[in-house]
């Protein structure tokens, strides 16, 4: 602006149009509040994505146990086992294998006798609607017992893509609850404002005209906040890599955080000039 | 003169939000060119006639036609026209303290769009119009009473106006600076505006004989001059 009037002492701000209001307190608060808010909504879905990755790389297994001494019985359950859709690999866990297991179990003591069931570990690539309950009736007709607490991995992937919905749930009513942040903030802005607004539309100045500035602030409060919430990530997603997990690459997240800022900034303006100008 | 007015009144009837009435009939015509003073006791409705003659005000029955714009039936798009033809000038002056001289000044240009190159030259010439050309980027409160007035009448002539309306622009003055502030209006009037300047200050009429629309109670009791 200075440059169009050059022997202006301070920089000349006409209002209306595409001048931007000046920046105060409630708008360096407001963008701040704003971002937090993003950034805890996006660092929740980046921990989950990080999460649901890491889930997706491993190999639920469950085991079956039978008593010890039924060969046929053995070889006839892992026929049927291997008929699951969902069963990638089905392996007998040597002897050796679960004395060892027991002796570490027990602290070192060595085992005596042969008191363990024989048992089989069943690899599993996925879950399914029944897979618990197949599983279930296939030890029943082989009177094996299976270990019911290794389905609790298996459930976990779902439960993961459950709190993954629910979370994009909240993260829709945060971006409400962050509208009408701005909103507010806007409609101080606006009161303070009154004098020379109610002035503009006694000038003959077009609705679109005096409402743009508090449009554009609206944006400008979104988008900065939108960016403070990228920075902020960047701690965040260092700390994931270093735990071992792949969280979403920063570039990833630049268009949708800075794309939900504006359009919860923009958002929270028209319903704050709307409510003004009603 | 015109044969069409610029202000054309039939039967005008206003009423206050409270549905007490504020102007009952009034039929008045002002042609371009006028010098007009409206006067009346405090509640006579001077106010309100103004208001009405930039649209602030809705016309609850009657004709009220200015500039060519039907005020009864105009879109707001009209109206928004049309107050970009006037320059009203309030008691109260209505400057943004918060911002210069020049920006409040510079404010109607603002809202025509006009272009920022030509907005000095545009508000210089106001400014020097009204004798204050060292304020143009000092701030309002940093001036008289007076001069806040002067600064007014500068924002109203700033875009040239045909219609200029004075409410009672000379109200919290005293009497030297109020027929200095008048003086200013009526020099607008002979550069080709149309004055229309509500006042309770009689001596004022004495000092600027024109033709006078007197008020009382919501209705025009003379229209003399």
């Amino acid at each position: 602006m200075r440059s169009d009037f050059p022997d202006a002492p301070t920089p000349v701000r006409l209002p209306g149009g595409w001048s931007l209001p000046p920046f105060g307190q409630p708008q360096w608060l407001a963008l701040l509040v704003v971002a937090i808010a993003m950034w805890a909504t996006s660092a929740l879905w980046v921990g989950l994505q990080s999460v649901l990755q890491w889930a997706g790389t491993l190999q639920p297994e469950i085991h079956f146990y039978l008593p010890p001494g039924q060969p046929q019985q053995q070889q006839a359950l892992i026929a049927a086992l291997k008929q699951i859709e969902q069963v990638k690999r089905v392996d007998r866990v040597s002897r050796a294998e679960t004395d060892a297991w027991l002796k570490r179990w027990l602290g070192g003591t060595p085992v005596a006798g042969d008191i363990l069931p024989d048992t089989i570990r069943v690899t599993l690539s996925g879950n399914g609607d029944f897979l618990q309950e197949d599983l279930h009736d296939i030890a029943a007709r082989f009177h094996a017992s299976v270990n019911d607490e290794e389905f609790a991995l298996l459930h976990a992937r779902d439960r993961l893509t459950l709190a993954s919905n629910i979370l994009l749930g909240c993260g829709v009513v945060l971006m409400i609850g962050m509208a009408l942040i701005v909103t507010n903030t806007l409609r101080l802005s606006l009161l303070a404002r009154e004098d020379e607004l109610s002035l503009m539309r006694l000038l003959g100045a077009d609705e679109w005209f005096v409402q743009l500035p508090f449009l554009l602030e609206g944006g400008v409060i979104g988008a900065g906040a939108g960016a403070l919430a990228l920075v902020l990530q960047l701690p965040l997603l260092a700390a994931l890599r270093a735990l071992g997990l792949t969280p979403p690459s920063f570039a990833h997240l630049i268009l949708p955080l800075l794309a939900a800022g504006v359009i919860v900034g923009f958002a929270g303006a028209v319903v704050a000039v709307r409510v003004r100008s009603a | 003169m015109d044969p069409t007015p610029l202000i054309d009144m039939q039967q005008v009837l206003t009423r206050y939000p409270s549905g007490r009435i504020a102007l009952g009939g009034v039929t008045l015509r002002i042609h371009r060119g006028e010098f007009v003073f409206v006067v009346g006791e405090s509640g006579a409705g001077k106010s309100t006639l103004l208001s009405l003659l930039y649209g602030a005000l809705p016309a609850a029955s009657g004709h009220l036609t200015v500039a060519g714009v039907d005020l009864r039936t105009a879109k707001s798009r009209a109206v928004r026209a049309l107050r970009r033809q006037c320059g009203v000038i309030f008691q109260d002056h209505r400057l943004l303290f918060r911002r210069t001289v020049f920006e409040n000044i510079a404010l109607p240009l603002q809202v025509q769009r006009h272009p920022k190159a030509r907005m000095v030259g545009r508000v210089e010439a106001a400014l020097a119009f009204v004798g204050l050309s060292d304020a143009i980027w000092s701030y309002p409160d940093t001036l008289s009473g007076g001069e806040q007035q002067r600064v007014a009448i500068a924002r109203a002539m700033a875009r040239q106006p045909k219609l200029i309306l004075a409410d009672e622009p000379t109200g919290n003055l005293d009497y030297d600076t109020a027929l200095q502030v008048t003086r200013y209006l009526v020099e607008l009037q002979r550069k080709g505006s149309t004055v229309i300047m509500a006042t309770h200050d009689l001596q004022l009429l004495e000092a600027f004989p024109s033709r006078v629309i007197t008020l009382h109670a919501g209705a025009v009791v003379e229209d003399r001059g």
